[in-house]
């Protein structure tokens, strides 16, 4: 039964869920947060109902910010050393495989849709990654043999390595390091094509059929498409929809962590610990689906965080 | 004496005009201080001095480090025609910002677009639905206005959260009237009476006619702990620290005093974090216990990007055309304004949105190329943590150098102090804390090291 969400002909129906916790050393006075967790509408995506939760359950307000992501920002004023917080949906995705013409990247210039997502982002400085980028692009200047060589070339040099770069580590030191997570390849990619000119943006979501951590890819912009995807850490250019679930979408990582914000209390962070699962024609999940699922979560990160405002959250998309 | 910007523009000096001549305002004041000369000036200064020093005037930049209040007692003189434009504009703003919370907090405000208002660090989800007592979130106000000549003031940004100085304004008026008693010959100053005021507004707040108050600190190492002291002397409402308060089991807030433990009406609270000085006490607010001053949320508006939408806040709540003009700002995460201000850098300050004191102030023109080089990086980079306005040539007035005994011109502004009652009426406490930059520099901000002056409203 597939009657909760609606969309085009040839798509599949998933249900996701996505679940966080996090643990204090002393009791959080308040905590406030900026949450990135409902799915995306578009690009092969189609949204159903999401439910989202949090204990303690706090207050919160939703609304759409310049990148198109639904956000809920999220104080929690209980006093609490544990926060959770889950988000559960259905969405429908697109089993056909994008189509996507070449055009010249020239075509793209001084275009208002991509504009937003050519410029230098906290992690993401095009002028550092220009030079690989020049030598790395066939020199036709097409978009999509841009594309395929950047992306190959990420996902070709770059080793799949965890636990040696950080939330904040920036595109250029991934190429120093030569290694890094899903993170660290999308944003050297990022870097090299928007050093050749091409917006592009970063996407954060959930691999279907999947259970673990968080993933994220590259969007880039078509004149005739819109925004189409490239997967650095799988090597794939215009990969299927229905393989990812999409959250949100931003310049880096710093734009669409799925949580971000900043706490009150003398003591630190104790313990990170997230998790997400999307399956197909799976049912729409509870919240004890998904503190079942936390319950297998390993911890992420265990440092001490300082307080201010704002504190990206330690966790990281792989 | 007439300054010159780095383009040769003169700026509007309050003290003459640009023929050099002492204007009327302040004719009797110069032939005061020429009566006194360099000499008697420089006395006059030291034992002015002396009396800040003993009486500990205190503005403490780092929390703890000792600092006096430096002022420089030849006062400012507003021109009563002048003050009552800026009387208009400033209770204008405060009713209109006052319901534009009202509105946030319980409606749908349509004013301020939902992602630059709900990203403020100071809108407060658990706010929303509750209405303070009599609906007034903003009870004491204070805003920063720069004048660029000829009666044309201009506000550059609002304070509704703990605002702070209307003690230096007071203090700075008084001991210039004891120390240079002949600076006030011939000159009728508007006098007023802020502790009417302020009590007349607790009582307004709440349903005991005789309401007991106190003024909640964040301790003598607080940056303005002298204003806390002197609001509670003055007032003549107990000074409490987090640990004097308690609430209840029966939800209210209570005062431990030697003898016995009294509920409280109202907390005139000059810090920002209830529930670190006192656990449970946004709870009781918020459940109508108890009356905050001001109240919880209103840092929203006071939100640097916010302030663009003031203007239309006066208009759609108030239905009025806004008196004061304000400086014009640009939000950067629209894309046309983020074109335009980093094609037009050299012309705008950059103010970072959360900051406070002028901290985090960036005066384009007045920078470096590198250093401007850095900011628009950052613009880039966080589009959302900054605003930009333009560069505003405001005026200048003379400070006394006891060193060279000579009168100096620096930049000025004009910080108001407004308090609005229950029942809606406001007052505007004529004058104001006005506030000296350093040489060379636009920013006034006394965290930011300027002087303070005594500042009169002159019939």
């Amino acid at each position: 039964m597939q009657t909760d969400v609606g969309g085009a002909l040839d798509t599949v129906a998933a249900s996701f869920i996505y679940a966080a916790r996090y643990g204090y050393s002393d009791t959080v006075i308040h905590n406030d947060n900026q949450l990135r967790v409902f799915p995306r509408e578009g690009e092969g995506q189609f949204a159903g109902a999401t439910e989202l939760w949090s204990v303690p359950p706090g207050r919160g307000v939703d609304y759409q910010d310049r990148f198109g992501n639904r956000v809920r920002r999220l104080r929690v004023v209980e006093p609490h050393t544990t926060f959770v917080v889950a988000a559960a949906g259905r969405v429908r995705l697109s089993t056909e495989l994008p189509v996507g013409y070449d055009v010249s990247i020239a075509s793209l210039q001084g275009l208002s849709e991509g504009f937003e997502y050519t410029f230098i982002s906290p992690l993401v400085d095009p002028d550092k990654v220009a030079g690989l980028a020049a030598s790395v692009a066939d020199g036709d200047g097409s978009l999509l043999g841009a594309v395929n060589g950047v992306v190959r070339w990420v996902y070709e040099n770059i080793i799949y390595k965890r636990g040696t770069t950080s939330v904040s580590t920036t595109a250029e030191q991934v190429l120093a390091a030569g290694e890094g997570v899903c993170q660290d390849k999308t944003h050297l990619a990022l870097g090299m094509l928007r050093a050749l000119k091409i917006p592009c943006r970063y996407a954060s979501g959930l691999l279907t059929g999947q259970t673990g951590e968080t993933h994220s890819w590259v969007e880039f912009y078509h004149p005739n498409h819109g925004w189409l995807g490239a997967d650095p850490t799988k090597g794939l250019i215009l990969p299927p929809a229905r393989d990812y679930v999409k959250l949100g979408v931003g310049r880096d990582y710093t734009d669409v962590s799925p949580v971000t914000g900043s706490f009150l209390s003398k003591g630190g962070t104790s313990g990170i610990a997230a998790i997400a699962a999307v399956v197909v024609d799976g049912e729409q999940p509870t919240l004890e689906d998904a503190l079942e699922l936390l319950e297998g979560a390993y911890v992420v990160q265990n440092e001490n965080v300082s307080v201010g405002f704002p504190i990206e959250r330690p966790e990281r998309d792989r | 004496m007439v300054a010159a910007s780095a383009k040769g523009v003169r700026f509007y000096s309050e003290w003459q005009d640009s023929g050099g001549r002492v204007r009327p305002h302040y004719a009797g004041l110069a032939e005061a201080a020429g009566g006194l000369g360099s000499g008697g000036l420089a006395g006059r200064w030291d034992s002015a001095r002396r009396r800040v020093d003993l009486e500990a005037v205190t503005f403490y930049l780092d929390p703890g480090s000792y600092r006096v209040m430096p002022t420089d007692f030849l006062p400012r003189v507003i021109p009563l025609e002048h003050w009552e434009t800026i009387a208009a504009g400033v209770s204008q703003r405060i009713r209109a910002i006052n319901r534009f919370l009202a509105d946030l907090y319980n409606g749908g405000q349509d004013v301020v677009p939902d992602e630059v208002i709900y990203t403020s660090q100071y809108f407060y989800p658990e706010v929303q639905g509750f209405r303070p007592p009599k609906d007034v979130f903003v009870h004491i106000y204070g805003v920063d206005l720069v004048h660029l000549g000829d009666g044309r003031y201009v506000a550059l940004e609002d304070n509704l959260r703990i605002p702070s100085g209307i003690s230096y304004q007071l203090k700075a008026v008084g001991l210039a009237a004891e120390i240079l008693p002949e600076f006030t010959d011939g000159y009728e100053i508007l006098s007023y009476d802020i502790r009417d005021s302020y009590l007349n507004m607790f009582r307004s707040l709440s349903g005991n006619p005789e309401p007991v108050c106190v003024l909640l600190t964040d301790g003598k190492y607080g940056a303005a702990f002298f204003e806390h002291r002197y609001l509670s002397d003055l007032l003549g409402i107990p000074l409490v620290e987090g640990p004097d308060l308690y609430v209840g089991q029966d939800g209210r807030v209570y005062v431990r005093t030697l003898d016995r433990d009294i509920p409280v009406d109202v907390i005139y609270r000059r810090v920002e974090d209830l529930d670190l000085f006192v656990p449970g006490l946004r709870g009781a607010y918020l459940e109508g216990k108890v009356a905050l001053v001001n109240g919880i949320g209103t840092g929203a508006a006071d939100d640097k990007l916010v302030f663009l939408w003031v203007p239309q806040m006066i208009e759609r709540y108030l239905g009025e055309a806004p008196v004061l003009e304000q400086a014009v700002s640009y939000n950067l995460a629209d894309l046309d304004s983020r074109r335009y201000v980093l094609e037009n850098l050299d012309g705008l300050v950059i103010k970072t949105r959360q900051g406070y004191g002028g901290l985090g102030v960036f005066v384009m023109p007045d920078l470096g190329a590198a250093y401007k080089a850095r900011v628009a990086n950052n613009i880039l980079q966080n589009p959302l943590m900054f605003i930009a306005q333009e560069t505003l040539d405001f005026s200048q007035h003379m400070v006394f150098n006891e060193q060279s005994g000579s009168l100096e011109p620096r930049h000025i502004d004009l910080r108001v102090f407004a308090a609005q009652s229950g029942d809606g009426s406001v007052s505007v406490f004529p004058g104001g804390l006005t506030r000296v930059a350093l040489p060379g520099s636009r920013i006034t901000n006394n965290s930011s090291g300027g002087l303070c002056k005594p500042t009169w409203v002159v019939r």
